[in-house]
């Protein structure tokens, strides 16, 4: 039973994500986080004893992520934050400095994030592969917050598409030399993550 | 449809001499009946006919109709062999109490409906343990010494809007013991035992205290019930222990932080809490079989209700907290935006602890069967309620139409996989859960909650015999 409900969530989770980040809806970005949640869920039904929480830590981070970006450009919509970057330019290089600052530190902790929690051996034999769709939703959600004007055209689209595939690869990359280190040291790195983007959180919300 | 689940009762009481078999059937079709009852005075909210001086508000019968039906399905599903009947008599006097109590257009009315519903309530808590029957007792005097004070101050007869600021703290005090905001008390003081059948109306009147009575948004109020919440999450996990009688707080506190911030998820959020009661009160029979069902309803996962109310919180409690407006509310704003995705977070925890919880243990078909029809419920109101309810918040009817793709091919695929490799992957457990006794009170606490129940019944009397004096009606 918990495998079989593991791969409906992940699978449910993952295109419920894509749905709101590829454009089919046109909402908040909460739709995105409920679909990442739902992956949480999936992947901790079968991760190991005591790791079992790595993925809501981590789905943590890149809501907290979410409220930062949010917090930045006022809007919880996603295609008002990629019109806004659209316009603007990203929101990790867009004035004041420090707030650019912080969200290109939150951009960083929750790709870390994003690396520990997708490196995480797959349990079972069942959706071995999905964890590319995973990364790619993951992935697409912060290049979306951070550095994603809307894909009004292939100058547009190739940034912001561009921009996913450097957080997936870098979050691909680090993802199994962290799976190597102790349960302990992940959740404390994720836990310096949480913090940077809690900082960053603040940091948009009264320097904006 | 007001009066309804009262005849149950009285059916039921009939029932009490004839053979086990015979009365085994009447109470199941009853049951039935009081669920039928109760989804339709939820898929007929906005248009139920007025009777008298009861007049359903479409908030208030969405919540009593769902609370409703759970009753009577815990009536039939709970392991309460020969106590069947009778818990099914109370919780049909309770159910009627609690539709009057929410429909009644004069304070009169009400106080005499919450009386029936207290000493319903009473008499089954009586039977279950002290620490539950006295902190119910002590939550109905609360309400009604609120709703007395609230006569006497106004000089008015009719129900209250908006209650004043001295009478709000003990009407959330109460409405907070009534809901299950106690570990171990209240509702919780019963689980596992027959007067548990009244918890989702025992928690439903709180709720429609809250809707009915309280102006809102209170956010800081909000805030403090939320951090309540979280922290119960936080307890379980750290404790790798789940325990029903502490468990059960979180879907009640959620239910409750987001019906005292947000107007809007009023129904949403009081359906959460309510269905997230239903499924702990069904958790000592369904320990095992149950543990994935209601690990979803727990989780607050989309696309259930619970996740609704949270989407619809949220987004409110964002563009406050970035309004401009008094600092206090914005902060108080900027925390419940702060709380809410760590709130969420520790909604995937918990339901991540329940689904990889110790068993085996309690097993009851019927209970096991009632938690995946909770589940199924929780999913399909948030469909049923229409795309500028639930889903409003989300993106409307793309989101819904999303949502309902994504768990198609979610569950297809968990099929596929299932057929094909035949897996089955068994985690090792992260948890344990044991249901653990609510406080040993002495026997001065039955006499106290008698002197309650005694004093409460006096002041009701003395307000109905003044009004009927000056002619209230």
């Amino acid at each position: 039973m918990s495998s079989s409900a593991a791969v409906a969530a992940r699978v449910a989770g993952a295109i419920g994500a894509l749905g709101y980040l590829v454009g089919v809806v046109d909402g908040p970005v909460i739709g995105a986080l409920a679909g990442l949640a739902l992956v949480a869920f999936g992947r901790g039904l079968l991760a190991p004893a005591g790791a079992e929480l790595l993925g809501p830590a981590c789905f943590g981070v890149l809501a907290g992520a979410a409220g930062s970006a949010a917090l930045r450009w006022g809007t919880l919509d996603l295609p008002e934050i990629q019109g806004a970057q659209g316009v603007l330019g990203p929101t990790v290089v867009v004035e004041p400095v420090s707030v650019a600052v912080m969200s290109g530190a939150a951009l960083v902790a929750s790709t870390l994030a994003l690396g520990i929690w997708i490196g995480e051996p797959e349990q079972g034999r069942s959706l071995t592969r999905w964890w590319w769709v995973e990364l790619a939703a993951g992935a697409l959600l912060l290049a979306t917050l951070f550095c994603g004007p809307p894909p009004s055209d292939l100058g547009q689209a190739g940034i912001w598409l561009g921009a996913a595939a450097a957080v997936g690869a870098l979050a691909a990359v680090i993802g199994p030399p962290a799976a190597k280190l102790r349960l302990g040291m992940r959740y404390s790195i994720v836990g310096l993550c949480a913090a940077v983007v809690a900082a960053a959180a603040v940091a948009s919300g009264t320097l904006s | 449809m007001f009066l309804g689940h009262a005849v149950l009762a009285l059916v039921l009481l009939a029932s009490s001499r004839t053979p086990d078999p015979v009365r085994g059937r009447i109470v199941r079709v009853a049951g039935w009946v009081g669920v039928a009852s109760g989804l339709w005075m939820f898929a007929t909210r906005d248009s139920l006919p007025a009777w008298r001086g009861l007049e359903m508000g479409a908030q208030e019968a969405a919540i009593v109709g769902v609370a409703v039906a759970c009753t009577w399905g815990l009536v039939m599903a709970l392991d309460l062999a020969t106590d069947r009947w009778w818990a099914g008599a109370l919780a049909g006097v309770a159910a009627t109490a609690t539709v009057g109590f929410a429909a009644g257009r004069w304070t009169i009315l009400i106080l005499l409906f919450l009386g029936c519903g207290s000493v319903a309530m009473a008499l089954a808590a009586s039977r279950s343990g002290r620490a539950g029957w006295l902190s119910l007792a002590a939550s109905d005097a609360g309400l009604v010494a609120v709703l007395v004070a609230d006569v006497v101050s106004r000089d008015e007869w009719g129900a209250p809007g908006n209650l004043d600021d001295l009478l709000l703290v003990p009407l959330l005090v109460s409405g907070a013991v009534r809901a299950g905001l106690f570990v171990r008390l209240g509702p919780l003081g019963v689980l596992g035992r027959p007067a548990a059948v009244m918890a989702p109306l025992a928690l439903a009147v709180g709720l429609v205290s809250v809707a009915r009575w309280v102006e809102r948004p209170l956010p800081l109020a909000g805030a403090g019930v939320l951090l309540l919440a979280i922290a119960i999450a936080a307890w379980c996990v750290l404790r790798r222990s789940l325990d029903p009688g502490i468990a059960g707080v979180w879907p009640v506190a959620l239910g409750g932080a987001l019906l005292l911030t947000s107007d809007r998820a009023t129904v949403p959020a009081s359906i959460a809490a309510v269905v997230g009661m239903t499924i702990v009160c069904l958790w000592p029979d369904a320990i095992e079989r149950g543990r994935l069902s209601r690990a979803l309803v727990l989780s607050g996962l989309a696309p259930t209700i619970v996740f609704g109310a949270i989407g619809i919180t949220a987004r409110e409690a964002f563009v406050r907290a970035t309004s401009d407006g008094d600092a206090v509310d914005v902060a108080a704003w900027v925390v419940v935006s702060a709380l809410l995705p760590i709130a969420f977070a520790s909604g995937v925890a918990i339901g991540i602890y329940s689904a990889r919880s110790k068993g085996p243990g309690g097993y009851h078909p019927e209970a096991v069967f009632m938690t995946w029809v909770l589940l199924g419920s929780s999913i399909v109101a948030g469909f049923a309620m229409g795309p500028s309810e639930v889903y409003g918040a989300l993106g409307g009817g793309p989101a819904a139409v999303t949502f309902g793709v994504a768990i198609a091919l979610g569950a297809a695929a968990a099929l596929r996989a299932a057929t094909s490799t035949g897996e089955v992957h068994r985690p090792a457990a992260s948890c344990s859960v044991m249901l653990g006794s609510p406080p040993r009170l002495g026997i001065w606490a039955p006499a106290l909650a008698i002197a309650l129940l005694v004093g409460g019944a006096s002041a009701t009397a003395w307000i109905t015999v003044r009004g009927l004096q000056q002619g209230f009606l």
